[in-house]
C-alpha cells in the first residue's frame, strides 16, 4: 500500500531552498523520510536488545527468554512444523494478541488520522472509554434487539460517541485555538471520571451486583461472535475484522477522497491549505471526530468482544488509547505501519504475560516486572526513535545550513 | 593596491550526494577589492563560500590566506584567519542591545571572569565612527531596522577583526535606500583595504559594486572578469549559458472592462493595527496594474483581502461585477475567478509535501474532474499534472514529484501553472519573482504579460521597482496603508522611491 | 499433510480451519492434562490488576501461598494480571496445565473465576474475598469453587472496643472510621467497631467516612483530619494504602489511628492496634486442606476470630494494662462466639 503518489521510493533529493515547513506534523512527515521504514525497525531492535540485557542482568538467558515470549504471542502459530500441544497453546496465545491488536489499531488509527491533519490526539483513552461506556448501555439495555442489530447499534453509537468526545477538542481548537493536546488530555480524566461515577458504588449504571463497582454486563445479542477459539475461554471475536476494515477505511479517506485531501493539506500546511479554498477549522473539527469515532470503536470491540462489562478499576488501569500514541509513532501514522504497530505492542502484551514464563525458572516477582520493563523499553525507544532522527537531522542541518546544490 | 592576493582558492571541489556542488574552483581576492561572485541559485555560491568560513570541508582544493595555505575545520578558524561573513538570516538574538550582540562569543572580559562592558561599547563605537556607520550600540537589536541590523553584523564581523567580508545575497532584504547605504558602507571599507566578496544574483547591483565578478554556473565557475567592460546582458548570458531576455518586450495594451474593483478597502493585521487604510482601485481586463512600495505598508495585507485570506473591516471587493461578502473566504474568492501567486510559494503556494499532481489540484481538487461526490481521482490528478508540467516547462520532477524537492524558480512554475490554467478574470501576482534566479524571472515576467494579452486583470505587487517598471501599464505608489499617487510606466525609480517613503508628489489618481 | 494445507491457504482461510483443529485439539489435550496432574500437587494463583506488590491482599496471598508450598513441598505457579484482559487467559492456562487448586484473587476477576470453575469442572478454585454461598454472578458460582472470606466484623468489634474505652478514658466524645470504597468487607468491619466502640462506651458517638479509594493516601487523610476536628479521638483506617493517610493525620493531630488487614503498628507510635485479616492464612489453610481432601465445595471457607484468621495487631504500650486485659477478653468472647457482631451498621446498613 502506498500511501500517496508522492511517496515513492527514492523520489528526490533533498530540497534545494525550501525552509523548515511549518507544522509539527510536516517537520516530523520531514523526519520520518529520513527515517525510512529502517528507523522503525532498527528502533524495535534496539529495543529487544535492551530489554534482553535487563534480562540477562536478572542471570537468565535472554534468548530463551525472548523464545518463550515469541512462542507466547502466539505467533509460531504461523509456522507450520509447530504442531500437537504446542499449536493448541500457540492458537490460543495468538487469538489473545489479536484481541489486543484490535483495539490498539483503532485507537492507533485515532492518533494518526488526527496526524495527518497536523494534530497530536492524546484523547485516544477518553474517546475509546465514552465508546466503551455506551457500548456497555446499549449492550445491556436494549436486550429486546436482534443480534446483528444489536451489535450494529452498540458499535455505531460507541463510535458516534467516541466521535463527539474528540470532536468536542476539534471544535475547541477550531473556535477558540485551544490546543488540542491540553483539551485531550483534560476530556481523558473527564471520561474516566464519568465512568467513575456512572458504575461506581450506587451511581446510575452500576450493575446488579450492589456492592462492586462493576457495570452491567452486555446481553449476549450485543456480543461480538467469537470464530476462532472457544468463547467461554475468551476465544477471538470478528472485531478483528472490523478494525482491519478500519485500515482500509483511513487509507481510504486519506488518499481517495476529497476529505482525506484537506486533512492531509491542513496537516502539511494550513496556510496553504487555507489559500487551496480549504477551511482549516472545519478540517480540524472533521478530522478529531473522525479520529474519535475510530477510539470509540475500539472501546465497542473491547467490551462487545470478551471485557462486556467494566469495573471502575478496570477504566483507571486501561491504557489502550495512549498505547495506541506508541503505535501511530511507530507506525508511520499511516495504515500498513498503524497495522504492523499495533501487531507488535498487541504480542508484547501477551508474549510477555506472565503465564508464558516458565515459573520454575522466573521468580513471580521478576516474572510480572520483566514484563512491563521489556513493554517500557518499547515505548521507551519508540520515543527515542524520533529523538534519534531528530539529531541526525540537526547535526546534518548544521553541517549543511547553506547548502544549495547545484541543479 | 597590492596586486598579491589576500586570499586564494585552488581547485576547489565539494561533492554532495548527487550533487556536485563545487568543481574544482580557482578564485582569487585582492587586498581592497569587492569582487563579486554571480550565478543562479544553486550554482554553489553558498558552498563556496560556506567552505571558505570553515562550515564545509572541500574534498579537495586547497585556500591559503595571504600566501600561507590554510585549513580550516570550523567558522572560528576562519575568523582568526580575518574571514569574516554575513548570512542572508541574520544571526542576532532580538532582545539584547547591539554592542552586546556584536560582542557576543568574544567577550572582553576585565579582571577575571566579568564581562567589561563598558570597553565593549567603546570600540564598537570606535569601528563604527571608523567606518562611517550610523549604529547606536545601547538600541536594542529588535527595535532598529533590518538595514541597521545587517551593519550590525558588518559590525560584528570587523570587531572580530576580519579583513575578508562575505556578504552573502545583502541586499536580498533591503530597500532601494537601504541597498545605497550599504554600497556606501562598503566603498568605505574599500577604501580602508578591507576586501570584500559580494555573492548576488542580481546583475544591476553587481555591476554598481564589484571591481571583478566572477560567474559560477553548475559548480563551475565560467569566468573572472573585470567590471569594466561587461555589460548585464553578457553576464546574464555566462550564468545562465544562453541569451536572456532582459527587457520585457509587451505590446500596448488593449483594456476591457473592470475585472477588480476595490472600494475604500480597510484591512486590520493579525494584531488589529490598521494596515489597509482607505484603498480604492480598479484594474481592467487586459492591463497590469503594479503596486509599488516598502515592505509592511499594508501590500500584504490588500492581497490577502482580495484573495480571501482575511477579511477586511470595511469596504467592497467586486471581482467581474459582482461584489463580494466581506466574509467571502478564499474559496469564494477562488470560484468568483481570482487567482493568486502569493507571495511566499512555500508557505502559501505550495504543500511541500505534497506531489505536483496534489499540488496543481489545490484549488479544483473538490471538483470535477479532480473529484466527483467526494471520491478523489489520483489519476486524473496526474494526467492534468503531466499536462502542466510539460506545457510551463516544469523541470526537476514529474507529476508524483514531491513539491518540496524542486528548486524555488520551478516550484513557482508550479504556481504560476495552476493559476493560469484555471483560466481567472483577476490574477494576483504578489512578489512572483521573490528568489527567483535570471532564467526564471525572465519567465514569469513574460508569462504575466501573456497572460494580460489573454484579456485577464492583472494585480502585481512587487518590492522589485524595476519589476513593477517593466511590466505595469499603470503603476499604484502604497504608502502606509494608502495609495499616495499613481504613475505611468515611464516614471523614473527615484520619483516612485520618494513616493515609497512618503515624500512624493501626489499625482492624480 | 495437514501441515501442508496450513501453509498452501490464504491467511483467512488459515484462520477458519485453525478453529476448528484448535478446538478439538484442546479437549483431548486437556484430558490427557489432566490425567497426568493427579500424580502432582500443584497449586495456581491468579492477582488482579493491584498486581503482586500492592501489599495487600495479592502480596498477603501470595505470602500464604509461599508458605503453603514450602511446608507441602509442592509446585506452585503465581500469574498476574496486567488488565482485565488476563484474567480468563491466566486462569484458563493454570486450569489447562492441570493445577489442581487455583486461587483467584479480589472481586475483580469473580466473574472470570466463576466462569472459569464452571469450564473446568476438576480443576479446584478458591477466590479470595469471594462468597460462593451468594449467587454473584453468571453464571452460578460451581461445586468445585470455594470462598475465602473472613468475618472482618469480629475483629472490627474487637478494635472498636478497645476505641471506646480509650475515648471514655481521654474523656473524648467521638470515635471514626475512614471507609475507602463501601464493599461488603469494608461494611463488616466498620459495622463491628461501631458496635465495639458502643459497648464499651454507650455514650460514644460514631463518625464514618468513605473516601472513594484504595489508594491515594492524601483523599483519606482529608477525611480523618475532617473527623479530627468533628471530635474523634480514635480513627479507624478501612481503606487499604489509602487509610495510611488517615494514620498520618491521626499522628499529625496526636489523637489514636487503628491499622487494618495488616499489623500496621510499624506506621507510626499512634497506631492504638491494627484489625488483622489474614489473607494470607486463609489462601494457606485453602491450600493444606485440599491437599488433604478437604474443599469446601460450593461454599465458603470462613476465617474468624475463632480459627485465628482475623485478629487483634500488637497494642499500643501507652494503653493501659487494665485496658488491654478487658479488650483480650473480649476478644475471647468473640471467638467464643458468645458475642455475635453485626455485619451491617445500623441505621444506615452501608455505614
Amino acid at each position: 500500500m502506498s500511501e500517496t503518489p508522492a511517496e515513492q521510493p527514492g523520489a528526490a533529493p533533498p530540497p534545494p531552498d525550501s525552509e523548515p515547513p511549518e507544522t509539527f506534523a510536516a517537520r516530523l512527515s520531514a523526519r520520518y523520510r529520513i527515517g525510512g521504514i529502517v528507523a522503525p525497525l532498527i528502533t524495535t531492535v534496539v529495543a529487544f536488545l535492551a530489554g534482553g540485557i535487563v534480562v540477562g542482568a536478572t542471570g537468565h538467558n535472554p534468548l530463551s527468554t525472548y523464545r518463550a515470549i515469541f512462542n507466547g504471542t502466539g505467533l509460531n502459530w504461523l509456522f507450520p512444523w509447530v504442531s500437537g500441544a504446542d499449536r493448541v497453546d500457540a492458537a490460543i496465545n495468538l487469538q489473545q494478541t489479536l484481541i489486543q491488536t484490535t483495539p490498539l489499531i483503532l485507537t492507533g488509527l485515532a492518533v494518526a488520522f488526527a496526524f495527518r491533519c497536523g494534530m497530536f490526539n492524546i484523547g485516544g483513552q477518553g474517546q475509546y472509554l465514552v465508546g466503551a461506556y455506551v457500548a456497555i448501555f446499549v449492550g445491556s439495555s436494549w436486550a429486546h434487539l436482534a443480534g446483528p442489530a444489536h451489535v450494529f447499534l452498540a458499535v455505531a453509537l460507541a463510535a458516534l460517541a467516541g466521535a463527539v468526545w474528540g470532536g468536542i477538542a476539534g471544535f475547541l481548537k477550531a473556535t477558540t485555538g485551544a490546543h488540542e493536546v491540553i483539551s485531550t488530555i483534560m476530556l481523558n480524566w473527564v471520561a474516566i471520571w464519568v465512568g467513575d461515577y456512572f458504575f461506581g458504588l450506587s451511581g446510575p449504571f452500576q450493575g446488579p451486583d450492589q456492592f462492586n463497582p462493576i457495570s452491567n454486563t452486555v446481553a449476549d445479542s450485543a456480543k461480538l461472535p467469537v470464530f476462532w477459539g472457544d468463547p467461554e475461554l475468551q476465544g477471538l471475536h470478528v472485531g478483528i475484522f472490523i478494525a482491519l476494515g478500519a485500515l482500509v477505511v483511513f487509507w481510504v479517506i486519506l488518499n481517495r477522497t476529497t476529505i482525506g485531501y484537506e486533512v492531509r493539506a491542513v496537516g502539511f500546511n494550513p496556510s496553504a491549505a487555507e489559500y487551496g479554498g480549504i477551511s482549516v477549522k472545519k478540517n480540524y473539527f472533521r478530522a478529531m471526530a473522525i479520529s474519535g469515532m475510530f477510539a470509540g470503536c475500539a472501546g465497542a470491540m473491547d467490551i462487545l468482544g470478551w471485557e462486556f462489562n467494566l469495573s471502575t478499576p478496570a477504566i483507571h488501569a486501561s491504557s489502550i488509547g495512549f498505547i495506541g500514541v506508541a503505535v501511530a509513532l511507530l507506525g508511520r501514522n499511516t495504515a500498513i505501519g498503524t497495522f504492523l504497530g499495533a501487531l507488535l505492542f498487541g504480542a508484547l502484551y501477551v508474549g510477555t504475560s506472565t503465564r508464558q514464563l516458565d515459573a520454575t525458572v522466573f521468580d513471580p516477582q521478576l516474572a510480572s516486572n520483566l514484563t512491563l520493563i521489556i513493554q517500557g523499553l518499547v515505548v521507551l525507544f519508540v520515543g527515542a526513535d524520533l529523538l534519534i532522527i531528530g539529531i541526525w537531522q540537526w547535526r546534518k542541518r548544521v553541517r549543511l545550513r547553506t547548502r544549495q546544490p547545484a541543479g | 593596491m597590492a596586486a598579491s592576493p589576500v586570499l586564494e582558492l585552488r581547485g576547489i571541489t565539494k561533492q554532495f550526494p548527487g550533487v556536485l556542488a563545487n568543481d574544482h574552483i580557482d578564485l582569487d581576492l585582492k587586498r581592497g577589492e569587492v569582487h563579486a561572485l554571480l550565478g543562479e541559485n544553486g550554482a554553489g555560491k553558498s558552498t563556496l563560500m560556506n567552505i571558505l568560513y570553515g562550515l564545509y570541508r572541500p574534498d579537495e582544493g586547497e585556500i591559503s590566506v595571504n600566501g600561507k595555505p590554510v585549513t580550516f575545520s570550523s567558522a572560528k578558524d576562519a575568523i582568526a584567519q580575518g574571514i569574516g561573513m554575513v548570512h542572508q538570516h541574520f544571526m542576532l538574538i532580538p532582545v539584547m542591545t547591539v554592542a552586546e550582540n556584536i560582542v557576543l562569543g568574544a567577550e572582553p572580559t576585565g579582571a577575571g571572569i566579568m564581562l567589561d562592558y563598558g570597553a565593549a561599547r567603546e570600540r564598537v563605537r570606535e569601528i563604527a565612527r571608523t567606518f562611517g556607520f550610523q549604529v547606536d550600540p545601547d538600541a536594542r537589536v529588535e527595535n532598529i531596522t533590518v538595514g541597521q541590523q545587517q551593519r550590525v553584523e558588518i559590525l560584528k564581523a570587523l570587531y572580530r577583526r576580519a579583513d575578508i567580508l562575505i556578504l552573502d545575497e545583502p541586499t536580498a532584504v533591503l530597500t532601494p535606500q537601504e541597498a545605497t547605504e550599504l554600497f556606501g558602507i562598503l566603498r568605505s571599507l574599500k577604501a580602508e583595504g578591507m576586501s570584500v566578496i559580494f555573492i548576488s544574483h542580481k546583475l544591476n547591483e553587481v555591476l554598481d559594486i564589484a571591481d571583478r565578478i566572477s560567474v559560477l554556473r553548475r559548480g563551475k565557475k565560467i569566468d573572472t572578469v573585470p567590471r569594466a567592460g561587461v555589460t548585464e546582458e553578457g553576464l546574464a548570458r555566462m550564468m545562465v549559458g544562453r541569451d536572456v531576455l532582459l527587457r520585457v518586450e509587451k505590446p500596448p495594451a488593449s483594456v476591457g472592462d473592470p475585472l477588480l474593483e476595490i472600494h475604500d478597502l480597510h484591512v486590520l493585521d493579525d494584531r488589529d493595527i490598521a494596515k489597509v487604510r482607505g484603498v480604492s482601485l480598479q484594474v481592467r481586463a487586459g492591463e497590469i496594474l503594479g503596486i509599488a512600495g516598502v515592505d509592511g505598508n499594508g501590500q500584504t495585507e490588500l492581497v490577502e483581502a482580495v484573495t480571501g485570506l482575511r477579511t477586511s473591516s470595511s469596504g467592497t471587493i467586486a471581482v467581474a461585477g459582482k461584489t463580494m461578502p466581506r466574509h467571502a473566504h478564499s474559496r469564494a474568492m477562488l470560484d468568483a475567478g481570482t487567482g493568486h501567486i502569493p507571495e511566499d510559494r512555500q508557505r502559501r503556494g505550495l504543500v511541500l509535501e505534497f506531489s505536483l499532481a496534489e499540488n496543481i489540484a489545490l484549488h479544483d481538487y473538490c471538483y470535477p474532474p479532480d473529484s466527483e461526490h467526494g471520491w478523489l481521482f489520483p489519476r486524473r490528478l496526474i494526467q492534468h499534472a503531466r499536462r502542466l508540467i510539460k506545457d510551463f516547462d516544469v523541470r526537476g520532477g514529474g507529476p508524483t514529484t514531491r513539491a518540496g524537492a524542486l528548486s524555488g524558480g520551478n516550484q513557482q512554475k508550479v504556481v504560476v501553472a495552476r493559476e493560469v490554467d484555471r483560466n481567472p478574470k483577476v490574477l494576483v501576482a504578489a512578489q512572483p519573482t521573490r528568489g527567483l534566479d535570471v532564467g526564471a524571472i525572465e519567465y514569469v515576467h513574460r508569462r504575466l504579460v501573456t497572460e494580460r494579452d489573454e484579456g485577464r486583470a492583472i494585480l502585481l505587487v512587487s518590492l522589485e521597482l524595476e519589476e513593477i517598471l517593466s511590466l505595469s501599464d499603470r503603476i499604484l505608489v502604497m504608502f502606509e496603508g494608502q495609495i499616495v499617487g499613481e504613475y505611468p510606466p515611464t516614471a523614473t525609480e527615484e520619483e516612485l522611491g520618494l513616493a515609497m517613503i512618503g515624500a512624493g508628489k501626489e499625482h492624480a489618481a | 499433510m495437514k501441515k501442508r494445507i496450513f501453509l498452501a491457504t490464504a491467511a483467512l482461510a488459515v484462520l477458519a480451519l485453525g478453529v476448528v483443529t484448535a478446538s478439538y485439539a484442546a479437549k483431548s489435550s486437556h484430558a490427557a492434562k489432566a490425567a497426568k496432574a493427579a500424580t502432582t500437587f500443584k497449586v495456581g494463583l491468579n492477582t488482579d490488576i493491584g498486581g503482586l506488590n500492592d501489599r495487600g491482599f495479592n502480596h498477603l496471598s501470595y505470602i500464604g501461598l509461599l508458605r503453603g508450598a514450602k511446608q507441602l513441598h509442592i509446585k506452585y505457579k503465581v500469574d498476574t494480571s496486567n488488565s482485565s484482559a488476563d484474567y480468563i487467559p491466566n486462569l484458563s492456562s493454570l486450569a489447562e496445565q492441570g493445577y489442581n487448586l487455583i486461587i483467584c484473587v479480589g472481586f475483580l476477576q469473580e466473574a472470570s473465576c466463576g466462569q472459569m470453575a464452571k469450564k473446568f469442572p476438576k480443576i479446584h478454585f478458591a477466590g479470595v474475598d469471594m462468597n460462593a454461598i451468594t449467587d454473584f454472578t453468571k453464571p452460578k458460582i460451581t461445586k468445585n469453587f470455594e470462598g475465602l472470606i473472613f468475618a472482618e466484623n469480629e475483629v472490627g468489634y474487637e478494635v472498636g472496643y478497645l476505641a471506646g474505652l480509650e475515648a471514655k478514658r481521654l474523656k473524648g466524645t467521638t470515635v471514626s472510621s475512614v471507609g475507602g470504597i463501601p464493599v461488603p468487607a469494608v461494611i463488616r468491619y466498620i459495622a463491628g467497631y461501631q458496635a465495639g466502640a458502643k459497648a464499651s462506651d454507650p455514650g460514644v458517638k460514631v463518625l464514618n467516612g468513605y473516601s472513594q479509594d484504595f489508594v491515594a493516601q492524601d483523599k483519606c487523610k482529608s477525611v480523618a483530619l475532617n473527623q479530627i476536628s468533628q471530635g474523634s479521638v480514635v480513627v479507624f483506617q478501612v481503606a487499604g494504602g489509602c487509610g495510611l493517610g488517615a494514620l498520618d493525620a491521626a499522628k499529625e493531630k496526636n489523637v489514636w489511628g487503628i491499622g487494618v488487614d495488616s499489623d500496621q503498628s510499624f506506621v507510626n507510635n499512634k497506631v492504638l492496634t491494627s484489625a488483622q485479616k489474614k489473607v494470607d492464612v486463609s489462601v494457606y489453610t485453602a491450600i493444606v486442606n485440599l491437599y488433604h481432601g478437604k474443599f469446601a465445595a460450593g461454599n465458603n471457607l470462613l476465617f474468624n476470630a475463632k480459627n485465628g484468621g482475623v485478629g487483634l495487631g500488637k497494642i499500643n504500650a501507652a494503653v493501659p494494662k487494665s485496658e488491654v486485659a478487658a479488650t483480650l477478653a473480649i476478644a475471647k468472647k468473640v471467638a467464643a462466639g458468645t458475642i455475635k457482631p453485626p455485619v451491617k451498621c445500623s441505621p444506615n446498613p452501608n455505614c
